[in-house]
């Protein structure tokens, strides 16, 4: 359904009820960006946001939007409004008056997966309209566009400079309000994730838990999760989609949960063995928690996640950023030096034909102290045994 | 583990294959990344993990699956009935480009949407000198008819929504939180065997309208306007179920109105059938509520759509909307919109299409609940 272009301007902001950052907070990241145009020698910034890279709108504006496949473009330039050309819902419209940050101009078109592109039509047309277009632009996250939207941005700014990573670079580096957010939704995770894989008992199906995983978090007012369980005994580890699967015996089961709480992410994924104890297999889950310490020293030492990542015969190793997106700088092997304020999240999973396959996957953060989990207290030490 | 009855990747790729003689293609490309997996599921019983994947289907010959990520590897030849499955990590779209590419001339792509623009140029590497065209619409236009298999799925689905409606009935306090709400409804679908739910919610008096749960909490009173959407699968076998519940018991003029809603929507179905319009829908539906005096409120704002379904195979019930309803096809009838007395209330019901009428997928009735404290 193809509604009409409408601009929607919040009158002022009294209530805070759904935001965690305060009004500052956005005025602080917003001078972060225009040192990114001062650094670039531009006027201002087209930026693009999808389903998975919200991060890059949702750090100035707080915009959401109920259905996963919309998009929208941010136009930033050194004032303080920033405006907004989103696919989205009226309803989505009266919810974000309620939670967008201050100073944005939310422009709606209609909300269509075969049409979504026209949100960077849109954006060129308000350009011109708005007297814009021979500013200096640079580009942010185009790359992600599809073909057709990339074409009128492109057409219009044929040479537009990529400023992602200058953008990424920002991002990086999480405000204190951010890690708190971060912390917070990794301690969700951690703490459902821990307490009902406990209740992981043979004649339980993988449902149930996933079920009551699911239900914890979001009693806390999460609003998505992404659950993989898996309970076999066979050396390979396969998360899936929970499914009916009876727990027995001598079954691993793990959880690996991502949740997306006020806009933010955190990671936590844990294994449990249902049987008997044994030797062999006690020294198996402490060279798997040693590995994982020493991945987490090396971060430390190094203060980079190259090399960290890998995948092999005997499992696989993924360090990478997270926060507004589970998946953000720094990514995969990057060389880029951690600085204070990085959060990462950290996931070590290792196979044996005898012992099966377990997981560890945690959220962290780089201060001056090093490498530091971020969750509650109490939750750093992973049990593999019930 | 393999689920599915044996004959259905045969009777899916048929279809497909008859349509893509009809329109002269040696190959098609099928693509899904992570935020919108319905085609390669539809094509290839794959609901995707990782980043992203291609399916190329020769007309004659054996589809190939290429996989983004390689620890996914196991899980897809489980689950996926395509045999050739390939991991891809570099130049997917390339690679797949090029497969298809060696089929023939005529290429057929769906998905063009969903990929970013280098990931489609790769695409067309891969497929130099071939004629390409976007086939989205005529797969669309093939899942509107759902299989017998499709339909057991949308049963099954449109039970786990019932089940979380009694959830929420059996939820419901002075004091509960939307979040706590949500928390049981999706509990009660998610053991039951729902992958996602998508999820509206309202709670309050003169409501505008649903929308994602937030900080707020039930009074006596309060309306719970609740759009429950359980998914199996992907988005394509949804159903919907959207129900008003009163904390309290309802005033004359509340249940009025809400009877109203319910009346439009008897009303529309008792008509209902293979063979009518879409629009027809909307007709009956707004006939009702019109002639209560409320024609204006039958519109944008005051109410988004008369019925849909999801995914691919995609219907909304609108009033320009000619395409004739065949049997088989499922969809949400819902007669939701705002009141000016009384606010927003909701009402709808996913049926199935067929020769003689409709058959109810929910075993709920439709009135508004009155939820009186002992």
């Amino acid at each position: 359904m193809d509604f009409s272009y409408l601009t929607v301007l919040p009158r002022g902001r009294q209530l805070w009820d759904y935001v965690v950052m305060p009004p500052e907070e956005y005025d602080a990241r917003k001078a972060r960006i225009d040192r990114i145009l001062d650094k670039a020698g531009l006027d201002g910034l087209i930026v693009y946001s999808d389903a998975m890279t919200r991060r890059y709108i949702n750090y100035l504006t707080n915009y959401t939007c109920s259905v996963a496949w919309s998009c929208a473009i941010m136009i930033v330039t050194r004032e303080r409004l920033l405006r907004l050309v989103s696919s989205v819902a009226p309803r989505d419209i009266n919810y974000n008056l309620k939670t967008l940050a201050p100073n944005i101009e939310l422009n709606g078109i209609g909300l269509s997966l075969l049409t979504n592109y026209r949100v960077a039509h849109k954006t060129i047309e308000y350009l011109k309209s708005h007297n814009m277009s021979e500013m200096k632009w640079g580009g942010v996250n185009i790359d992600s566009l599809c073909y057709e939207g990339q074409k009128p941005i492109y057409e219009a700014y044929p040479d537009l400079p990529d400023c992602t990573p200058l953008y990424d670079e920002v991002l990086m580096q999480k405000t204190e309000s951010e890690q708190f957010a971060i912390a917070q939704a990794a301690s969700i995770a951690k703490k459902a994730v821990l307490d009902y894989l406990r209740m992981a008992v043979p004649g339980t199906n993988e449902r149930e838990i996933a079920a009551r995983i699911d239900r914890q978090c979001r009693v806390y007012g999460v609003g998505n999760i992404a659950l993989l369980v898996s309970a076999r005994k066979d050396g390979k580890l396969c998360l899936r989609q929970p499914g009916d699967y009876i727990i027995q015996e001598g079954d691993t089961v793990s959880a690996h949960v991502d949740i997306n709480y006020l806009n933010y992410h955190g990671m936590f994924a844990s294994s449990l063995y249902r049987g008997k104890p044994c030797s062999e297999r006690k020294a198996f889950f402490e060279t798997v928690e040693e590995d994982y310490k020493k991945l987490l020293e090396n971060i430390e030492s190094r203060r980079t996640l190259e090399g960290i990542s890998f995948h092999n015969m005997s499992g696989y190793a993924l360090a990478q950023g997270i926060g507004g997106d589970t998946t953000e700088a720094p990514y995969k092997d990057d060389k880029t030096p951690l600085k204070n304020g990085t959060v990462f999240s950290l996931t070590l999973c290792r196979e044996d034909p005898n012992f099966g396959g377990v997981i560890i996957s945690d959220t962290f953060k780089i201060d001056e102290g090093g490498v530091r989990h971020l969750g509650g207290p109490g939750l750093d030490k992973v049990n593999f045994y019930a | 583990m393999k689920q599915y009855p044996a004959n259905e990747p045969e009777y899916r790729l048929s279809r497909i294959r008859k349509m893509m003689e009809e329109r002269e293609l040696d190959a098609m490309v099928f693509y899904s990344c992570q935020w919108k997996i319905e085609v390669i599921h539809y094509v290839a019983n794959l609901r995707i993990l990782g980043e992203e994947a291609c399916m190329v289907l020769p007309r004659e010959g054996e589809p190939t699956l290429y996989i983004s990520e390689p620890w996914d590897l196991k899980r897809a030849r489980e689950e996926s009935w395509v045999e050739d499955i390939v991991v891809c990590t570099e130049n997917l779209m390339e690679t797949a480009g090029k497969c298809a590419a060696s089929y023939g001339k005529n290429i057929g792509i769906v998905g063009v949407e969903q990929m970013k623009g280098g990931e489609y140029r790769a695409l067309l590497r891969g497929l130099s000198g071939k004629k390409i065209t976007n086939e989205y619409a005529a797969l669309d236009e093939l899942c509107k008819v759902k299989t017998p298999w499709e339909v057991e799925i949308m049963r099954k689905c449109a039970k786990l929504a019932d089940d979380a409606y009694l959830a929420e009935i059996n939820a419901l306090r002075v004091g509960v939180s939307e979040f706590e709400l949500i928390s049981e409804l999706e509990y009660a679908m998610k053991k039951g065997g729902a992958d996602e739910n998508f999820q509206m919610i309202g709670m309050g008096t003169n409501l505008p309208s649903m929308n994602r749960a937030k900080e707020n909490y039930l009074k006596m009173g309060d309306f719970v306007l609740t759009e429950i959407t359980p998914i199996i699968g992907c988005i394509t076998y949804a159903t919907q179920l959207c129900r008003t519940v009163k904390m309290g018991e309802a005033t004359p003029l509340e249940r009025e109105k809400h009877k109203l809603l319910c009346d439009a929507l008897e009303y529309a179905l008792s008509k209902a059938k293979a063979g009518i319009r879409a629009k027809d829908l909307v007709i009956w539906q707004n006939e009702v509520i019109g002639a209560a005096g409320y024609e204006k409120y039958c519109h944008p704002p005051y109410m988004r759509s008369r019925g849909h379904n999801f995914g691919l195979g995609l219907i909304n019930l609108s009033e320009d909307n000619e395409e004739i309803l065949q049997e088989d096809t499922i969809l949400v009838v819902h007669p939701n919109q705002m009141i000016p007395e009384v606010g927003y209330l909701v009402c709808g019901i996913t049926v199935r299409f067929t020769k003689d009428g409709v058959e109810r997928l929910s075993s709920l009735p439709t009135e508004m609940y009155e939820a009186i404290p002992n």
